[in-house]
């Protein structure tokens, strides 16, 4: 019975388990399981499946998971019209819920109702998404035409400088002022689909590019949700199943994925949520911190304890996360990579980078390595590749989350905005250093050198680096910079 | 001249590919960042070895890592130099 549900598993290897994990584990190369997913019944399973387990992963909202659903159903009826129900729900998506952080919503209502009072307030969005629209294929046109050179040639530079503009007209006018609305409004667009247009113009110059109401569907891809931008239409172009044997197996990966993002959300909400911090009262690291900084530290096993519980913890959920969304995309019919791919495995820092978040570092690369490795240090080959890796991992880094928060300095102050500004800096220029160094000086171990020194020593090394990162990772200004100092500090007995 | 310059390229390429555990086998239409088989560090690599070998001038405005994806890219961008 079993052999006709599920297509491909040997009769007499079903009592071993180790032998189903392999099974499940090659499914996407199965064949006969390649062949059951083009089936209708199989489609619908492979579906329901995705659905249901994107249901259990509660990381992401149930208004997104609903879209999600609309999409790969519109994305299943219509195969061949794949990349015109992505330009549909992405730009729905973009129209009506454009912003990235829950806040903006709130304050772009109290702003933008008075202005629009005819419309419902669900709408109110609409126009000025439409309005912003227009600033994207203006600014697409004028990469094909050049008729603003330095947009042209230096797109983000030119919509940051806009952005600084903007974020300043917003300090400077007093509320009550005819145009801080507008200022506010153009900002808030501007900053939370920066990289997402930033792709859409990066792209234009794609020897595949796709068409322009392709690329604006790209603005906010019904995916986005909490992820940054996943690369960009000519990239989906490209990863876009070809044959209904491709699309069976990118499904096939995709609901593999999601098993595992699963799993790993189980394994974190029970083990580390549930089990050490609820049951067991282990404390979470921000608490010790502030325990730490108010003069009653725990003892240093706790503080190591906690440091090391926290790091698996974030690795885990992370790796939750970002699964879930790479198997909707696969299951919609497009096979892009991982965006996480065992970054414990790891044997140097760069590595991990590379490993623990793909996209967002590919997201850094694109946008400011390759092109300041292109143009800056060219004689200078160290220098070229520490300047390239200090615009990416720091100058990126830092501009990526502090862009999308500019509109709340409007709302919440700036003090906050550069608390957090600076203790993300530290944390930015940490790992900077750690990266640098990494690429010139960390040598890559070989096999010869034995367990210990191929295996062991340099994955160690490698998450004590990011575990004790992560102590001085903050951007919400939540627990001080200081006091995270001195907690890192005090892991080593030295007490600042 | 070229030809020698793009095998070696190639030889690279294998190197690069059996280094991150993937196959050393590719087309030339295969994609080798945008499927993930090889990663920026190894871009920069091949970007300085286009540099080098064939004198290709990297600050370009209009130049962007997505026109080298693939080998035939790559010859093309290389040959477009000779």
């Amino acid at each position: 019975m079993l052999s006709t549900a599920i297509p491909g598993v040997r009769k007499t290897s079903r009592s071993n388990p180790l032998e189903w994990r392999r099974w499940w584990l090659a499914i996407d190369r199965n064949e006969a399981a390649i062949a059951w997913a083009q089936t209708l019944p199989g489609q619908a399973v492979l579906h329901a499946a995705l659905l249901a387990t994107l249901l259990l992963i509660p990381i992401l909202r149930t208004n997104h998971v609903a879209l999600m659903s609309v999409a790969l159903m519109l994305c299943w009826a219509f195969p061949q019209r794949r990349l015109i129900v992505l330009t549909v729900t992405g730009l729905t998506y973009f129209l009506l819920r454009p912003f990235k952080m829950g806040p903006h919503y709130e304050y772009f209502e109290q702003i933008a109702v008075p202005l629009l009072p005819m419309l419902p307030v669900a709408l109110i969005s609409v126009p000025f998404g439409l309005l912003f629209l227009v600033f994207a294929v203006a600014m697409l046109r004028n990469q094909d035409f050049k008729f603003v050179a330095f947009a042209s040639n230096r797109p983000l530079m030119f919509m940051f400088l806009i952005g600084c503009a903007l974020a300043a007209a917003t300090l400077v006018l007093p509320r009550e002022h005819g145009l801080f609305a507008p200022a506010w409004i153009a900002l808030v667009y501007l900053t939370s689909t920066f990289f997402f247009l930033g792709y859409v113009l990066l792209d234009n110059r794609s020897k595949t590019k796709a068409p322009i109401h392709t690329q604006l569907g790209f603005m906010r891809p019904f995916w986005a949700g909490f992820a940054p931008p996943m690369k960009g239409p000519a990239f989906f172009l490209k990863a876009e199943a070809k044959s209904d044997a491709d699309l069976a197996a990118s499904r096939l990966k995709g609901v593999k994925l999601a098993v595992w993002a699963l799993i790993l959300f189980l394994t974190w909400d029970w083990g580390f949520n549930r089990l050490i911090h609820d049951v067991w009262a282990f404390p979470r690291l921000d608490d010790l911190i502030i325990a730490s900084a108010s003069g009653d530290p725990a003892s240093l096993g706790v503080r190591w304890g906690a440091v090391a519980i926290e790091f698996m913890a974030m690795v885990i959920y992370m790796g939750a996360a970002i699964h879930a969304v790479v198997a909707v995309i696969r299951v919609a019919g497009f096979c892009i990579p991982r965006g996480m791919v065992s970054p414990l495995g790891s044997r140097t820092i760069a590595e991990f980078w590379g490993r623990y978040l793909f996209y967002f570092k590919e997201m850094l690369v694109d946008f400011f390595f390759y092109p300041t490795f292109r143009r800056y240090f060219k004689d200078h080959p160290r220098l070229r590749m520490a300047f390239a890796t200090f615009a990416a991992a720091f100058v990126g880094n830092v501009l990526f989350d502090f862009i999308h928060a500019m509109p709340s300095v409007a709302f919440e102050g700036s003090e906050r905005y550069l608390q957090g500004l600076m203790s993300y800096c530290v944390y930015a220029g940490v790992l900077t250093a750690g990266i640098i160094w990494s690429q010139l000086a960390q040598s890559t171990p070989r096999k010869e050198d034995g367990f210990v020194r191929y295996s062991l020593l340099p994955r160690a090394q490698v998450i004590l680096f990011f575990a004790l990162l992560q102590v001085i990772d903050d951007s919400s200004a939540n627990v001080l910079i200081g006091d995270r100092m001195s907690y890192l500090t005090g892991l080593f007995g030295v007490n600042l | 001249m070229t030809n020698a310059k793009l095998d070696s390229l190639r030889q690279t390429i294998s190197e690069m590919l059996a280094k991150r555990g993937q196959s050393p086998e590719f087309s030339d239409e295969d994609s080798l960042f945008d499927s993930g088989r090889l990663d920026s560090a190894s871009a920069v690599n091949i970007l300085l070895e286009l540099e080098s070998a064939f004198g290709i001038d990297l600050g370009d405005p209009d130049f962007d890592i997505s026109q080298i994806d693939s080998f035939a890219e790559i010859t093309q961008l290389a040959q477009s130099q000779g």
